[in-house]
């Protein structure tokens, strides 16, 4: 089927998308805290397939800047001093998963130059290597909280859904309430009490706990309905007489019915969340310096000097769009394979 | 050892009525079933007849423990399945299993033939895997099923087949009765006649009892030792077949053998059987 | 009468469940409320007083509920530290600012998406239907964050629009048309931001319900008798559709104080978001509390206003009162 050919393509964009953002310290040339504050706001470096002599050359080069004489802040290139980017080098070191000590980069130039693919910040760190960092933040927390929301959701929903009666009414007024307040709002008020000032490691960690805990209303509703309809089903009823448990039956019979579900409500939930960190990130409400979020990196864009003069610091923000596209499609066609599944019975 | 002149199974003024309404509007009560007494043989067949709605499902679920009675009692080789120790009254449930009506939702799509065969072995943890396996190919064997589509899913299988299935799955068990609501309904005629003969193959086989409801009396004619006929909740009328068929003394019977006649007569007069 | 009595009564619930919820969050906030108000220099101790009598610190939770619930009926929401005001006014004229911007980009997003929707479903796969599929997808892709930096950018290099803000620096002391003026022209950016992000969603849900409308074998039957083409689509298919319209229509409505939080903060514009913003990195607990409930307030009655417009617009709700 044509949708399913969609999904495994999509699928595989996203899932190499983020084996990249877990493999961010060898991507990434530099590490995303190392500063150069000789060179802050800088443009993107200029790759050189010519040599010196003007003849090309199959290796790209990079070349040294130097200070415009008379006009500090701005840069020429020393032409006649240009360095090879070299592949498969060792630089700074960094963490694998946070288990492994490695110092291997894909691509890196020997010092005193330096490449800067998507320029510098104000700081004159490496846009380029706090994007692939920054990645890890945005798009992690954004899956690790669906992951959340879907746990509480389907534990929750199914149990009502399940036992009816009080049990359900309570969920039911719970979703109902939870559904009632703006998602936004209460994801900040809730943000509001917790402590401003914490580390990245625990604004993280506190991040997808309270977005995943806002958003659990709705799959935790969709969850119920299977549950409600397929308990009907004889063969649920059928493994009951046989002997099976509460538990049995919800993991092995009602359980494998969710899977579509969940699925299409991950293919949602997620960019909602992403966005939800990037925003709370560019507001000074998530993940502070200097840890990397593609949401802090945009908040240098208040800036009107940054916002007019220096394009390449939108990077962050444009990189969400094809992100969010790729989820988009992949959620019109898990609920486009679903709908056309339910037409066949 | 069980005596075999001892009934089977024992029903004896059983009632069970339902509310409808909520707490904040009047109710009414629905007599599901009153004062129903039956009394089922070992190795015999039983069968239930009534139209919807005469509470023949309300008795089936309360025979397999979904549902409990108001009052009365229900004997199964003796002891009374409202027994409040649930560990007893789970192994005795097991000796009585029930086989539904072939539809779409009677077996899980996601599971093949073996895992659905094996699935209450497995819920059990009675035997270990090898054995499983083993019972599994048995069960297949016995229903007509080729061993050769253990991995099958319902799905590709034809209604007929399927049934087939859920008699292999009810046997797993061993049960000593199988209740039957509706097995034969909406398969073609000769695939009804197909699982009458295993039916009655297994029967000889293994001693089963059977009791088989049903809303018609034509299906069960066949194969039951005694007809009881259902309507309202009550039990109006029991006899043997032939006592059924040429002395019906309560309406209700009446009412159900005219219908068979008249389909009967209706088929001579276009000439098919 | 019945479904609308119990609506309203469960809206009432919901609403004194997120009192609840706030009142719970307002308690549980660590280190003890007052104790920080105390140490503010800027609050007098007398304030102190009054407000710990007032909302009864010393008395068990219930109590403390109570009280808390019959001064936020007053009216009165209680005292901000950051702008040493009581809070109901502060939120009332933020809030005024955000419906203005809201209000307007709520009906340009409808007036908009409409027609567009129509004309999708109808002429479905057809240049408008298409160009339209594409570039929803991409606008839905795109952060409303995005779309605000990037107004400010136009706004900012063209000169044609005011970089954020509600109104010039120097509008003080001109005369209400200058003023009204002045304000019209700042509200362009972030009501284009708001357009553009509402736009995509709008459109997609009036194109499926229109499409489920106009596939139905009542509106065939109504196509083969021959009725034209302009009938047909309003006068059976548009009906038909209302539905689930009506539920967005509802949420649109109640969302009207909530969703322009960022755009406001980023725009500059002097509504709830900055405000409540402000409140979270200041501490300013009471205002938080009080912007959340007033959003709460508005969700709950747009969906309820929307339940009442889909009881008045779908004969089908009534007759099935009747039963």
């Amino acid at each position: 089927m044509k949708q399913n050919r969609k999904i495994v393509v999509l699928m595989i964009c996203l899932g190499g998308v983020h084996l990249v953002s877990l493999f961010a310290g060898f991507f990434s040339p530099y590490d995303f805290a190392q500063q150069d504050r000789d060179f802050p706001y800088l443009s993107p470096s200029q790759i050189h397939f010519r040599d010196a002599q003007g003849s090309v050359r199959w290796r790209p080069s990079v070349c040294l800047l130097v200070e415009r004489p008379g006009d500090s802040g701005a840069y020429d290139e020393d032409k006649k001093k240009c360095f090879p980017v070299r592949f498969f080098v060792r630089g700074a070191e960094y963490r694998l998963l946070g288990l492994f000590q490695l110092d291997w980069h894909l691509f890196g130039v020997s010092p005193p130059a330096k490449i800067f693919l998507v320029g510098t910040d104000g700081y004159g760190r490496d846009v380029f290597s706090r994007l692939l960092y920054g990645s890890q933040v945005s798009l992690f927390s954004g899956l690790m909280a669906t992951v959340l929301s879907l746990a509480v959701g389907a534990l929750l929903g199914m149990v009502a859904g399940y036992y009816g009666g009080w049990i359900d009414a309570v969920v039911m007024r719970c979703t109902e309430l939870f559904l009632a307040l703006p998602w936004l709002y209460l994801l900040f008020a809730l943000r509001a009490f917790l402590p401003l000032h914490i580390s990245p490691i625990l604004a993280f960690l506190l991040l997808i706990a309270v977005i995943g805990v806002v958003g659990w209303a709705r799959p935790g509703r969709l969850i119920r309905g299977v549950v409600l309809s397929g308990k009907e089903n004889q063969y649920v009823l059928a493994a009951r007489l046989f002997g099976g448990s509460d538990v049995y039956l919800m993991r092995r019979h009602l359980l494998p019915q969710t899977y579509g579900i969940l699925l299409t409500q991950a293919a949602l939930l997620i960019p909602q969340y992403i966005l939800a960190e990037v925003t709370l990130s560019f507001l000074g409400l998530g993940v502070g310096e200097p840890a990397p979020s593609w949401g802090n990196m945009l908040a240098a864009l208040q800036q009107y000097s940054v916002l007019v003069s220096y394009w390449w610091m939108w990077a962050p923000g444009v990189v969400l769009i094809p992100v969010f596209l790729s989820y988009g499609l992949l959620a019109s066609a898990m609920q486009a394979r679903a709908a056309g599944m339910t037409r066949e019975e | 050892m069980f005596p075999a002149s001892q009934p089977l199974l024992e029903v004896q003024g059983l009632c069970k009525t339902y509310t409808q309404g909520r707490w904040w509007q009047r109710q009414f009560q629905v007599n599901a079933l009153e004062n129903v007494n039956l009394i089922l043989k070992v190795g015999g067949t039983l069968a239930l007849v009534g139209e919807s709605g005469s509470g023949k499902t309300t008795l089936a679920m309360c025979l397999v423990g979904l549902e409990e009675p108001d009052s009365g009692d229900i004997r199964f080789q003796g002891m009374s399945l409202l027994d409040p120790r649930r560990k007893e009254r789970a192994a005795v449930h097991a000796e009585m299993q029930l086989i539904f009506q072939a539809s779409a939702g009677a077996l899980s799509p996601r599971m093949s033939a073996a895992e659905i065969i094996e699935e209450p072995l497995r819920i059990r943890g009675l035997c270990g895997r090898k054995e499983r396996g083993e019972r599994v190919l048995e069960a297949m064997e016995q229903v007509g099923l080729p061993t050769s589509w253990k991995n099958r899913r319902p799905h590709q299988m034809s209604g007929g087949q399927r049934q087939r299935l859920a008699i292999a799955r009810a046997l797993a068990l061993r049960p000593k009765l199988l209740l039957l609501d509706e097995a034969l309904t909406g398969l073609d005629l000769s695939i009804q006649g197909q699982i009458t003969n295993l039916l009655l193959d297994l029967q000889t086989r293994h001693g089963l009892s059977y009791l088989y409801i049903s809303h018609n009396l034509e299906l069960v004619a066949h194969i039951a030792d005694e007809i009881a006929v259902i309507h309202q909740g009550r039990i109006v009328e029991q006899a043997n077949p032939y006592e059924l068929f040429s002395h019906p003394r309560h309406p209700r019977s009446q009412a159900l053998i005219a219908s068979v006649t008249a389909s009967r007569s209706a088929l001579a007069a276009h000439g098919g059987t | 009468m019945r479904y609308l009595g119990h609506r309203l009564v469960q809206s009432l619930f919901l609403l004194l469940g997120v009192s609840v919820l706030s009142f719970i969050f307002v308690d549980l906030a660590p280190g003890s409320f007052f104790d920080e108000m105390r140490l503010n220099p800027q609050i007098s101790s007398e304030t102190v007083a009054k407000l710990r009598k007032q909302y009864g610190m010393d008395q068990p939770l219930p109590v403390r509920y109570m009280r808390w619930l019959k001064s936020t009926l007053k009216g009165e929401l209680g005292f901000s530290f950051a702008y040493d005001a009581p809070v109901a006014p502060l939120l009332r004229s933020r809030a005024r600012n955000t419906l203005l911007l809201t209000g307007s980009a709520t009906l340009l997003g409808w007036l908009i998406a409409l027609p567009l929707g129509i004309l999708s479903a109808e002429k479905r796969k057809g240049w408008v239907d298409r160009t339209g599929t594409i570039t929803t997808s991409v606008m839905l892709a795109t952060p409303d964050l995005l779309l605000a930096l990037g107004l400010l950018l136009f706004a900012a290099r063209t000169r044609w629009l005011p970089v954020g803000g509600m109104s010039a620096l120097d509008s003080g002391g001109q005369g209400v048309w200058q003023q009204t003026r002045s304000t019209a022209v700042h509200l362009v950016g972030p009501v284009v931001v708001l357009v553009l992000g509402s736009l995509p969603i709008l459109m997609r849900h009036t194109r499926a319900a229109m499409i489920e409308a106009l596939d139905s074998p009542y509106v065939r039957a109504a196509r083969a008798h021959g009725v034209r083409r302009w009938r047909i689509l309003f006068r059976h298919a548009l009906p038909a559709a209302i539905n689930p319209l009506v539920t967005l229509f509802g949420l649109s409505l109640g969302s009207l104080l909530s969703a322009s939080l960022l755009i406001e903060v980023v725009m500059s514009w002097p509504g709830l978001g900055p405000l409540l913003l402000e409140a979270i990195l200041a501490r300013d607990l009471y205002v938080v509390i009080g912007a959340v409930m007033f959003a709460s307030l508005f969700l709950v009655c747009g969906t309820l206003l929307g339940d009442l417009l889909l009881f008045v617009a779908d004969p089908r709700i009534r007759t099935d009162e009747l039963v």
